[in-house]
């Protein structure tokens, strides 16, 4: 089979790059248990907010409650997107110190939503049913909004909370 | 009219065949590459090797046991051991998420397991805001073949170990007249593999026993199967996310 020379090059090029993607891919996991982003659990978007009803018992927390401190300087935070109460986020609120490890859990208890927090790496799909799961570390005081950034309803452009980093 | 050429009309000459390298390295690197990739796809499709995840390293800790001896989680290397979350004095299912009951049944399932030659324990961390006297300690837990342990220390090292280590959330405000009336906390059970490695998380103090189990039988399969070939077919199941 004849193949074109620069043809040939092409496809040289995209294998020594699906090569190096694996070997980064590999090192990364290996050597810095970095690992791709996966759905947490699952859980009963129904019965979210029922004590003891799901394994996430911060969801069942009244909304002022759902920033726990785990250790000084570490947080987790449970965060659940309707669409049906209006289009929010709840809470719609999170105070935090400046260097603070959060962890955020966030599920829907409708539709599927997106969670993005502004100039940080926190970006995921956020589907009923399933509770996704990310750390970041906030250094710099000021205003980190949250928003959703996939199409939910009428007023999804409505839908946006804000992180204080103190 | 143009030369015929034709290599018959040559006569008698004979060319010796020379090997086309070039055609074979070509024909060997694709061959290579489509048999890694088939063997990649297949390990990470039909999962022949199952392992638990390597979640995070357990923390470190110095603590004292059941009796007021001290105790550290170099204590617990070399064997399998579930960390569970409790104060002295939850006892009543109402108001304490993991009761002496909950880790009672957890312990006694663990009796039945085969587990060969690797040992398994049972750890419970007191969320108490200060040390019970040991003697005051209304947490005990009854097993002939798996050891138990309490572990307790201060209000600041408890935090750090349990929150920061575990990532296990309680709350210093404790509810009630005495300190130990209530102590809310999310019950978790964390299951640390003999490198110090933890291995899983069941966010529930009844946890289903069938997951224990299975887990339980990975993880020994995976610690008897540490021979130099095998352990490199469990490093690529890590590798590829063969999780169950």
């Amino acid at each position: 089979m004849h193949i074109d020379q620069t043809e040939r090059r092409y496809i040289i090029f995209a294998l020594l790059l699906v090569g190096a993607f694996g070997i980064a891919i590999a090192i990364s996991s290996s050597a810095y248990s970095i690992n791709v982003v996966r759905p947490e659990s699952q859980i009963d978007p129904k019965l979210l907010t029922t004590p003891g009803a799901t394994a996430y018992d911060g969801f069942a927390e009244p909304p002022e409650n759902r920033l726990r401190e785990l250790s000084p300087g570490r947080y987790e935070a449970y965060i659940i997107g309707y669409a049906t109460k209006g289009w929010i986020w709840e809470p719609e609120e999170l105070r935090v110190p400046a260097g603070s490890e959060v962890t955020f859990y966030v599920t829907s208890a409708d539709v599927t939503h997106g969670f993005i927090i502004q100039n940080t790496n926190v970006n995921m799909m956020v589907l009923p049913g399933q509770v996704s799961k990310l750390t970041t570390t906030f250094d710099t005081p000021g205003t980190y909004n949250f928003i959703c950034h996939e199409y939910c309803g009428i007023l999804h452009h409505n839908m946006y909370g804000q992180l204080i980093v103190e | 009219m143009l030369p015929v050429r034709n290599s018959s009309l040559v006569g008698s000459v004979e060319k010796t065949p020379s090997l086309d390298w070039r055609r074979i390295l070509t024909i060997s690197l694709y061959t290579f590459l489509t048999l890694a990739t088939v063997g990649i796809v297949s390990f990470a499709v039909f999962r022949p090797i199952l392992v638990l995840p390597r979640i995070r390293l357990s923390p470190g800790f110095v603590m004292s046991d059941q009796t007021g001896s001290p105790i550290t989680s170099e204590t617990f290397r070399g064997q399998l051991t579930f960390y569970t979350f409790s104060y002295s004095g939850c006892d009543e299912a109402s108001i304490c998420p993991q009761t002496t009951a909950d880790i009672q049944r957890l312990t006694t399932h663990l009796e039945t397991l085969e587990t060969g030659s690797l040992d398994i324990g049972v750890a419970t961390i007191l969320l108490n805001p200060n040390p019970v006297d040991p003697a005051d300690l209304s947490l005990t837990i009854e097993s002939d073949q798996v050891k138990w342990q309490a572990l307790q220390g201060d209000s600041l090292r408890n935090k750090y170990v349990v929150g920061q280590g575990f990532q296990v959330y309680y709350s210093e405000e404790v509810i009630g007249l005495s300190e130990s009336d209530r102590i809310p906390f999310a019950p978790r059970i964390v299951l640390v593999d003999g490198l110090g490695i933890i291995r899983a998380e069941y966010r529930s103090s009844q946890p289903d026993l069938a997951v224990i189990t299975r887990d339980v039988e990975l993880l020994v399969k995976e610690a008897e199967s540490s021979g130099r070939l095998s352990k490199i077919g469990y490093e690529a199941a890590h590798l590829f996310v063969c999780y169950p």
